[in-house]
């Protein structure tokens, strides 16, 4: 009898914690998932039923290149990040915990920037009479040869995607226990071997947090290539803007923004297999990454 | 099973290790011996893990010099002192299985495949884990995480292993186990052992001899048997074993040296005169119900129970008097009744009976961290 009753109080406690989740999907199923259904269906319907926003995807030199310089640019941007977010992490999980408040403090301030304060600041420096090219002009130096590379874009790229990067591998290179590597070292391992066979496997998995999160992210960002980057170098999301709103090709919009998903989930995917042949878990790890 | 290793002599010289003003460890000098088994006994922030990161060259001394047979090791790195070692919290690789960690330091001293593998089986079978070779830290319990750890430490034979309060996260009944596994270990084996931890049982259970710290000092080096009959002041017997101390005085008199605390007085074999305090352990004390049981001129101290509690093989009574007080046993099953509140006396063999010269500073066995 009292077990029976226990039973339908625990139901019905787990039907009440399901239905707390209820208004958070509803807001995910109209604001997400019916968008996203919509522009895939536009890419095979706009401006006709079929695949040809497909076929000019996989043909048109200009989307091709579009693609692959989206891909290139998010790379080498994790990569960046992930190579001068490492050493700066390693000495905020290391250090005093004073020094480690003022590191944090100094990768989350542009965090604690309004994102409207920093577009307008990205706007001032580099829009055509902006501060740079009156910099430059005051040298002499012609106005355009600093904004529309692929660099730029990049360097304004990396500042932003910082604290992505750094904050997952801090969480996890907190957890690692510091006398691991003395204990490697007491059994002859020299320091380097310790941090190279200890402690790097161990804060892996924030790598792969950061970079997965960096990567994604990179692949979406707009304002920095369109004030940064040039026309003629375009990334994704400037040419799908390009396309839905100046030229009101919804069908080719939509077939970019699918393969920004399918991009997406392929690196979720590759990550996932690297992270099996390495033992690591990702998952438990993303998610405690921000 | 013969000795595979020969234990190696370790000497600290006068080590030293402060930091700013405040001195961690002072003037630490110990000799051990190859094959022996030494702790270093004492509260948290007494300097016994100092001494021993020292050793382990985790830190630096500020001065004195470190020895392993002879060879002064004070500036060698780490890697290349040729210790193992067994951390509190057992620091084992969690990215790696069983057989990995042990494997490790082989592989770190170039041990080649066939020779690491035969050595981590007979590690693996001394520890009783060979089942669980291929499982990682995580899927073990506590009791087999500290095997693993006893193994990898063993694994290469290190002349010098040192074990930093290894059982302290485990429950009663698994720490005695792992003790007398530990003794096996060293004992067939012959490695040199170092060994700090701050319960004194665990001490007294597995050591040739005891180092006692406090206040980053060496209170006493001796084996168990001489802390526990004869400790060189105050903490030291407080800090080992239970006892009774009553304060007083000595005073020297044409018959011989004679205690004096409140009304009572009794002779007492002392080598000085002043302040003193008398220790007496447990088992040498009798609880007598009046004075008219004792002679005269034996010791007579009144005293009332505060406290009985009943242990099994004995039964605990605190018991409180004028200058003094502590813990006196009385066998189960021929123990008078004795209720808490008991106005009682107490008296004992002479001969049992230790005189420490009271020390200035107070001398507590709580933790100062």
């Amino acid at each position: 009898m009292t077990t029976e009753k226990e039973v339908v109080v625990s139901t019905s406690a787990n039907s009440k914690t399901y239905s707390l989740a209820w208004p958070a999907m509803a807001l995910i199923a109209l604001a997400f998932i019916l968008p996203v259904g919509i522009i895939i269906a536009r890419s095979f319907t706009d401006p006709q039923l079929g695949v040809q926003n497909f076929e000019w995807m996989m043909t048109n030199e200009t989307a091709q290149g579009v693609i692959v310089r989206t891909v290139y640019t998010a790379l080498l941007a994790t990569l960046i990040t992930a190579v001068l977010a490492y050493p700066y992490a390693y000495l905020m999980a290391t250090t005093t915990p004073l020094v480690r408040g003022i590191l944090m403090v100094v990768v989350l301030l542009p965090f604690w920037t309004s994102m409207m304060v920093r577009a307008f600041a990205w706007i001032i420096i580099l829009q055509r009479n902006g501060l740079l090219n009156s910099a430059l002009d005051a040298v002499g130096l012609p106005a355009v040869s600093i904004l529309g590379t692929n660099t730029a874009v990049l360097i304004g790229m990396c500042q932003v995607l910082m604290p992505f990067m750094v904050l997952p591998m801090v969480s996890v290179m907190l957890g690692i226990d510091m006398k691991l590597p003395l204990a490697a070292q007491i059994m002859g391992a020299p320091k380097w071997r310790a941090f190279l066979s200890v402690y790097f496997p161990l804060s892996l998995p924030g790598v792969f947090a950061g970079s997965l999160i960096v990567f994604i992210l990179s692949l979406g960002f707009y304002i920095t290539p369109a004030l940064l980057g040039s026309p003629r170098e375009q990334l994704v999301p400037n040419a799908l803007f390009t396309q839905v709103i100046e030229l009101l090709a919804w069908g080719r919009g939509g077939a970019l923004a699918v393969a920004l998903l399918l991009l997406v989930g392929a690196v979720f995917l590759l990550l996932f297999l690297i992270a099996r042949v390495f033992g690591v878990r990702i998952g438990k790890v993303g998610g405690m990454g921000l | 099973m013969t000795h595979r290793t020969t234990g190696a002599a370790l000497a600290l010289e006068s080590i030293t290790k402060r930091y700013g003003s405040v001195t961690a460890a002072g003037d630490i000098t110990i000799d051990v011996e190859p094959g022996e088994f030494v702790s270093l006994l004492g509260p948290s922030g007494s300097g016994k893990t100092t001494t021993l990161n020292m050793i382990a060259g985790f830190d630096e001394p500020t001065s004195g010099r470190i020895r392993i047979n002879g060879s002064d090791i004070t500036d060698i790195p780490i890697h290349k002192r040729n210790i193992g070692m067994v951390f509190q919290g057992y620091a084992l690789f969690p990215h790696m299985t069983v057989e990995k960690n042990v494997e490790y330091p082989l592989k770190q001293h170039g041990f080649d495949k066939q020779a690491r593998e035969a050595a981590v089986a007979r590690a693996l079978e001394t520890v009783d884990l060979t089942q669980y070779r291929t499982r990682t830290p995580a899927q073990l319990s506590g009791g087999q995480r500290q095997r693993v750890a006893l193994a990898r430490a063993i694994a290469y034979d290190p002349p010098l292993l040192l074990m930093d309060e290894p059982l302290s996260a485990l429950d009663k009944a698994l720490r005695e186990g792992l003790q007398s596994e530990i003794r096996r270990i060293h004992r067939e084996l012959g490695t040199t052992v170092i060994y700090v931890t701050h319960d004194q049982d665990e001490a007294l259970a597995l050591s040739d001899r005891i180092v006692v710290f406090n206040h980053g000092r060496i209170q006493q080096i001796g084996s168990p048997a001489e802390l526990y009959s004869d400790p060189a002041n105050d903490f030291v017997s407080r800090f080992l074993g239970e006892s009774i101390h009553i304060a007083g005085q000595v005073e020297r008199t044409d018959s011989g040296s004679v205690f004096t605390s409140g009304q009572t007085a009794f002779p007492v074999e002392a080598d000085y005169t002043g302040s003193a305090e008398l220790m007496i352990r447990p088992e040498s004390v009798t609880i007598v119900p009046d004075a008219a049981a004792v002679g005269p001129g034996q010791p007579l101290v009144p005293a009332r129970v505060t406290d009985t509690v009943f242990v099994g093989h004995s039964v605990k009574h605190s018991v409180e008097a004028e200058h003094g007080g502590g813990v006196v046993r009385t066998s189960s099953h021929k123990a008078p009744t004795i209720d808490i509140g008991d106005e009682v006396f107490l008296t004992w063999d002479p001969e049992d009976v230790r005189v420490l010269e009271t020390t200035a500073a107070t001398v507590t066995t709580e933790g100062e961290q």
